[in-house]
Formats: structure tokens, sequence, C-alpha cells
């Protein structure tokens, strides 16, 4: 069963075309298909990487056969004017920077989060001039639905800025698809160790990204059940296991084995399939789980 | 309150770099972004040099709680403080103080933003406990308590009870009793 999705895209940088302006299309939501236009048709010099990302959600099958809608905003005050009950968002890709604005962009944000139930990426080209007023205690309460990215980072991640968000989106509708990670073409499906892609990451803290991307390329680019056991097994990593009190502890943990003794070793795919992906990782970042 | 002491620091050995006993491979032991600056939030750590609670976002965990967590897992993430000790004495801050700036957890902040990304002898999480104990586990990835020796240990245990917190609970002591 596909979920149907509302993307609303809000940044004041959309290409201005004369046409549209006579048509006021930028006093109001803009709609699919002139977003279509702008992406297929304008120059983005300013946002190659939002005109990337558009491209990608744009052209999949899910807007085609109407489980993504997109609408675009050039300001957070028309797309506020504009949300009703019909009308409300399930992603927000917000862009932090507007020129010539009247307010700050951390209110409009609250007010946002407040008035929909939308997850937002607020989406920035000056990443670290943001996190000031993100951290703000008001915002506390919306902490699971907002999350700061960076345009066109991708030093940061096995996913660029713009991958994050697209499989994010895609996932909203099926948990299973094509989704690209590192710049590969990946077929994703959800398991018992992997519930949506945004999992990879635990992945990638345990392989490294390198490491990830490699065994993803040599299992026909699919992150499935099967594939996430191959790759642990050829990491060939051991843990170590108190199997009464129930403790995972990594073999160079000296002071945790000398005082929580284990009785058993092992190996990551063997603690996988026992406790699960998050309490692996766990166990190999801070040489120490109870499972 | 007193800072470390010579004799302490020659106790411990040398301070180490984050992850740089971690067992990943080198290309992955990097800070990541959002993870390496201590200025935004230096007006909320609090330095157990000068007294002994911290203010910002305290918290303290239930009765309950240190039954069924701390006792038993030796964490409870939702109220648990970083530490690090570094060539000076503990800093603590909550750890879920907001970190917008990391993709990784941004709700959380991380040992590397206790210390600038610099060197500590050890890191690891502290509970404080309605029953007035002060719980102590050494878990860290960036500066991991799993290579520190049990003497090594027991001085920072013994470290944190000098500065001020008088009942100082070793949580390895707690998970070793488990039933």
């Amino acid at each position: 069963m596909r979920n149907r999705i509302r993307v609303f895209i809000l940044d004041d940088r959309l290409p201005r075309v004369a046409e549209f302006v006579e048509r006021s299309i930028y006093n109001g939501p803009i709609s699919q298909n002139d977003l279509q236009h702008l992406v297929q048709h304008e120059r983005w010099a300013d946002e190659p990487n939002l005109q990337r990302l558009l491209s990608d959600i744009l052209s999949h099958d899910y807007v085609k056969d109407g489980f993504i809608t997109v609408s675009g905003y050039t300001n957070p005050e028309i797309c506020l004017n504009h949300l009703s009950k019909k009308h409300t968002p399930h992603v927000i890709v917000y862009d932090w920077e507007y020129e010539n604005q009247t307010r700050e962009s951390g209110p409009w944000l609250l007010e946002i989060l407040r008035m929909t139930k939308a997850f937002v990426f607020v989406y920035s080209g000056v990443r670290n001039s943001v996190p000031p007023s993100l951290n703000k205690r008001e915002f506390d309460k919306f902490a699971e639905r907002f999350q700061l990215f960076e345009k066109g980072e991708s030093s940061d991640s096995v996913f660029t800025s713009e991958e994050f968000i697209y499989q994010y989106i895609l996932s909203l509708v099926d948990r299973n698809n094509t989704i690209r990670v590192g710049g590969l073409e990946v077929r994703f499906e959800a398991s018992g160790y992997l519930k949506t892609p945004t999992d990879i990451l635990y992945l990638e803290s345990i392989l490294g990204r390198a490491e990830l991307l490699k065994q993803i390329q040599e299992n026909r680019n699919e992150i499935t059940e099967e594939s996430v056991e191959k790759f642990l097994a050829s990491f060939k990593g051991r843990l170590l296991l108190n199997r009464q009190k129930r403790f995972l502890i990594t073999p160079d943990s000296t002071l945790m084995i000398s005082r929580l003794k284990p009785t058993d070793e092992i190996s990551y795919v063997e603690a996988l399939k026992q406790f699960g992906l998050v309490k692996l990782t766990e166990a190999i970042e801070v040489g120490f789980a109870s499972v | 309150m007193p800072a470390l002491s010579r004799k302490e620091k020659r106790m411990l050995g040398k301070m180490i770099l984050p992850f740089e006993e971690s067992a990943k491979a080198a290309r992955d032991k990097r800070v990541r972004i959002g993870e390496s600056h201590r200025d935004e939030f230096d007006k909320d750590i609090h330095d157990a040099i000068d007294n002994r609670k911290p203010r910002h976002r305290y918290v303290e965990v239930t009765r309950a709680e240190i039954e069924r967590y701390i006792k038993k897992t030796g964490r409870y993430k939702r109220k648990s403080f970083l530490w690090i000790l570094d060539d000076v004495s503990i800093k603590i801050i909550r750890e879920r103080t907001p970190n917008r700036r990391r993709t990784h957890d941004p709700d959380h902040v991380c040992h590397t933003n206790l210390t600038d990304s610099g060197k500590a002898f050890a890191g690891g999480e502290v509970f404080f406990g309605v029953d007035g104990n002060v719980y102590v586990n050494p878990f860290s990835d960036r500066y991991g308590g799993r290579r520190l020796t049990d003497e090594q240990w027991q001085t920072i245990l013994n470290y944190f009870r000098r500065v001020g917190y008088e009942n100082v609970v070793d949580i390895l002591r707690l998970l070793e009793n488990k039933n």
C-alpha cells in the first residue's frame, strides 16, 4: 500500500521568468507543472543543487502516478497564508535565507512547525550561522520534526544532503525504492535490520563510508536483508558476549572485559541476527551494549 | 575545588585525540560536521572544578529509572550528561542539548563539543540520581574508556569524589552485580 505525499519547496531563488511574473505565479503556490517548466527550461545559476533535487523528485514515477505532489513558494509567508486542512504538506524543504526579508527565518519556521505536522528540512547555504536560532528552547518540542542540511553538502555522510532528502520523501510513499547513496543508484528493500533508508547510517557507522559503498557495489547495488548480512560477514568483526547478563563487549575493551567477564565470542552477523543493528552499532561505538 | 593533580595525571597516562583509541578504520576516525566546536556551548558546559551540579537542563534520574535502566543497562539517554576529563578538570554537559549543526543526532551534543575536538584523558556518561548518588560510566566512542586499566578508572572515579561528588557510584560495579 502506497501513501500519497505532499511536498512543499520554499525558496526565494526559484528562477524568475517574465511570463510567470506577469501571471503573478510567484505570489501564490507554484504548481507542479510550473515547477516542472522551471526545472526543465530555465537556468538555476544560484541553486543547482535544488534544481537537481527537484528534477529527481518531479521525474519520478510517483509524481506521474499521483503519489507525490509538489508545490513551490518563494516566501514562507505565502506558504503560511495558503495552508489549510486540505492543503497541508508532509514534507517541507525550507530554505533558510530570504533576500529583503522583513522577519527572521526562525519565527517563520516555528509557525510552520506549529501549523503543520510536516517534517521540515531546513535547507541552508550557510549552515553554521543557522544553529543559534534553532537551538532555542521553543524548538525543543519540534525536535523530531526538523533537521538542518547544507545545500550540496557531500562530505559528512554516505548520503549527500539532496540524496538524503530524496530518499526520505520516497520512503514516505513506499519503504522499498531505488534511492541514491554516495552517487550510486541503489535498490533498497526494507527489512528487520533496516526499516528505512535512513537506517543505512548505522551501517555506515560500522563499516565506514568507503567500505559500505564498496560492499553495495559488490552486492549488485542492493540493500536487502541478505546483503546487509553479507556486508557485515565480509567485515569479519567479532564481539564478546556475557550471555547470562546479556552484555556485548568489543574485544579491545580491556576494562569492560575485566569487569563484566564475557563468556562467549560471536561474529558481527550473529550479533546482528540476535540483537539487531542498533545494539550492534552501540557496542562497536562505545565498547559495550546491554542487550 | 581542586584541579587534576600531577599524580593523577601521571596515573592516567597520555591524553588522547578523538577516536585515537577507536577500532574504526583511519579514514572513518573523523569528527563530523557540528561535532568539533565548543564555543556555541561554552555557557552550557559545567566545569566540575567550580561547583557540584550542572545548571543547564539539569535533570535527575528517578529511583525507578535507576533500577530499570542504570543498574541493568548502564545507560539512560533521556537523562544522561556527558563528561570528559581534560588536563584541568571534568567538564559536563547534558547530552540532550540541541546541536543543529550535526546531521547525525541533531538533538544531542557529543563529547567533542566539550573539548573543541582536542585531547582528553577519558570521557563517559554521568547521571544525577534523586537518591543523591552520582552514577558514572566510561562509555564514549570518542574518548572511550575501553582502553583504561582498572587503576586508571578508579583514579577517575576518585577525582570525581575529590571535586565534591560525594556519593559516586561506579556503573560498571552495578553491571557486574546485575542478576
